[in-house]
């Protein structure tokens, strides 16, 4: 378990994510940006929408995660036909004592991480039910308010392709998600590798629990403590300015949320790395997730088969 | 004090360091051309020195606050964004900010004043010097003097003299002095300065024969240099007394000895 009580401890942090990330890949091969980027909306305590074209290992990549940190996992499989109380919770009858009596079940909305599947399959009543949870870290059911075990953190995914009887996200709840993380298709050589362990009978490997509750507090603590030099922070709001302003490539820019969100994800993202301070390649590493979905693109820009990644890089070009 | 603000004040120091060193050969090739200016007008070397210590103070001053925290992250990459971040964050405290700051003072023991000099310009600069010591030494040796280049316009044409210590220099002269030998006045009289003098020897002494002038052996004869042999013509009587004489011609009668 990580016990940071002194400077001689941090610099014991760039082996422990070290070892993290050699667990995860006894399961999850390949794909190391995607597990960093995981990682870093969890250190940043915030939540992650994930894209990616079905059988890409996203659901067993997020259990693996919610393994060795300890943390309890829940799945939510989004259909048309969800409600919210299929997620948050409902009061059932039961039998006490020869009486009945309202309880209250939780649904899985109630665990550590929570792996939305599909989101934009669900409802917008649905939706909003489980952006609510994002946001306040509790559910309220009648006039009960129930609050939800920290850490907290909503894994949604979407699928790119079969767009046909689906309710896509509303940008101003998308913003709500620090990052967006794209899956893509692995390299040849894991492809390989993956069809090899998944293909014969393969012991899985156990995986050991390196983190706990209180040390992934300790953790997100520290991100926040990472220390970031005055001009890159100014760049940082530079940034996002320029998204309000090319408007020849934007349509709608960046919020201040997307500022903030910048520089907790670039912080993280220097902890994981074994910096202890914030560099300009992480500023430029965490500049597409956190910005890709929180970008309108207008269509002189969608007509000339730019997307979002494009356009952030030109703005970093600048 | 902290140690990363004392690690500041060691990086000002250092900055300190270059710019001395900086402005010390700059200084010393300032003097070496004054010095070798100067040695053409006859002007004493401490001028030179004193300009070049007065410029030694005021090129390591401008040097020491035109050096800013910029040029030493740029000579020191490596620790750039850190120094950057550790200097915006002096004021805060978290246990972060010590571990960066704790691992910058380990990082600046590599950080030394070489790295921040440019070595192109220092061999350059040497060059320069050594160039300059080479010209001052050949000026010395051929003693030019510009002060003492006479070059008047009186109708007999243009006289010149160069002075030059254990060198024959060859001397040029127009119009009628060398014909005349009148203009020497007797050869037989020594004539120095504005005065005449006689000399009044006694005759059992050896004989003042201004014609059997003899040059010691090796020496040329050169301003303010006088005959070592003087003998006086046998039966001669020579008083010394002073008279008024023309310097011109005694300069004239040496002038003819170093033609012949």
């Amino acid at each position: 378990m990580v016990r940071i009580e002194g400077v001689a401890d941090i610099d014991k942090l760039k082996d422990v994510f070290g070892t993290l990330k050699k667990e995860i890949a006894k399961i999850i091969i390949g794909q190391e940006d995607v597990v960093d980027q995981i990682l870093i909306s969890i250190l940043c305590g915030s939540n992650a929408l994930l894209e990616s074209y079905p059988g890409l290992g996203k659901t067993t990549m997020i259990k693996t995660v919610a393994q060795i940190l300890d943390l309890e996992f829940s799945r939510i499989q989004s259909t048309p036909d969800l409600i919210p109380s299929d997620i948050i919770g409902t009061y059932i009858i039961e039998e006490e004592h020869g009486r009945k009596v309202f309880k209250f079940r939780k649904g899985p909305l109630f665990a550590n991480i929570v792996l939305a599947d599909e989101i934009n399959r669900a409802t917008p009543k649905t939706q909003s039910a489980l952006l609510e949870a994002m946001q306040e870290h509790q559910v309220t059911v009648g006039n009960q308010t129930f609050e939800l075990d920290e850490p907290f953190f909503v894994l949604a995914t979407q699928n790119p392709i079969d767009q046909e009887g689906t309710y896509p996200l509303p940008e101003a709840q998308t913003d709500r998600f620090l990052l967006k993380i794209k899956i893509g298709y692995p390299a040849f050589d894991d492809e390989l590798t993956i069809v090899n362990n998944y293909t014969k009978n393969v012991k899985v490997p156990d995986l050991k629990v390196l983190l706990n509750k209180a040390s992934l507090k300790n953790l997100q603590m520290l991100t926040k403590e990472v220390p970031i030099s005055d001009d890159l922070t100014r760049k940082v709001v530079d940034l996002i300015n320029e998204t309000r302003k090319r408007k020849e490539l934007i349509e709608y820019g960046a919020s201040p949320r997307a500022s903030i969100g910048l520089i907790l994800a670039a912080k993280a993202h220097a902890l994981i790395h074994g910096r202890k301070f914030v560099s300009e390649k992480d500023i430029e590493a965490m500049a597409y997730p956190v910005l890709r979905h929180r970008i309108i693109l207008n269509f002189k820009a969608e007509r000339e088969g730019k997307s979002s990644d494009d356009v952030i890089k030109i703005l970093l070009q600048k | 004090m902290r140690k990363i603000e004392k690690l500041f004040l060691e990086l000002k120091l250092e900055v300190l360091k270059i710019a001395i060193f900086r402005a010390f050969l700059n200084s010393i090739i300032f003097f070496l051309i004054l010095n070798l200016v100067f040695s053409f007008l006859d002007v004493a070397y401490y001028y030179g020195l004193v300009l070049g210590i007065t410029f030694f103070i005021i090129n390591a001053y401008l040097f020491y606050i035109q050096t800013t925290l910029k040029q030493i992250e740029d000579a020191n990459p490596e620790v750039r964004e850190m120094l950057r971040t550790a200097k915006d964050t002096l004021s805060d405290d978290n246990i972060m900010i010590r571990a960066l700051h704790s691992e910058i003072v380990e990082k600046a023991k590599k950080i030394y004043s070489g790295n921040m000099l440019n070595y192109k310009n220092l061999m350059n600069r040497l060059i320069v010097m050594g160039v300059l010591v080479i010209a001052t030494i050949f000026a010395a040796t051929l003693r030019v003097n510009v002060n003492e280049i006479e070059l008047p316009f009186d109708g007999i044409g243009i006289r010149g003299r160069f002075t030059s210590y254990g060198l024959d220099a060859p001397v040029d002269l127009e119009g009628d002095l060398l014909d005349d030998d009148n203009i020497y006045g007797e050869a037989r009289i020594a004539k120095l300065g504005n005065d005449v003098i006689d000399l009044n020897l006694n005759p059992s002494m050896s004989e003042l024969d201004l014609n059997k002038l003899k040059d010691e052996q090796g020496v040329t004869l050169g301003r303010m240099s006088y005959p070592v042999d003087v003998g006086t013509p046998k039966g001669s009587e020579l008083s010394l007394s002073k008279k008024p004489v023309d310097s011109e011609l005694v300069n004239a009668f040496y002038m003819k000895k170093i033609a012949r």
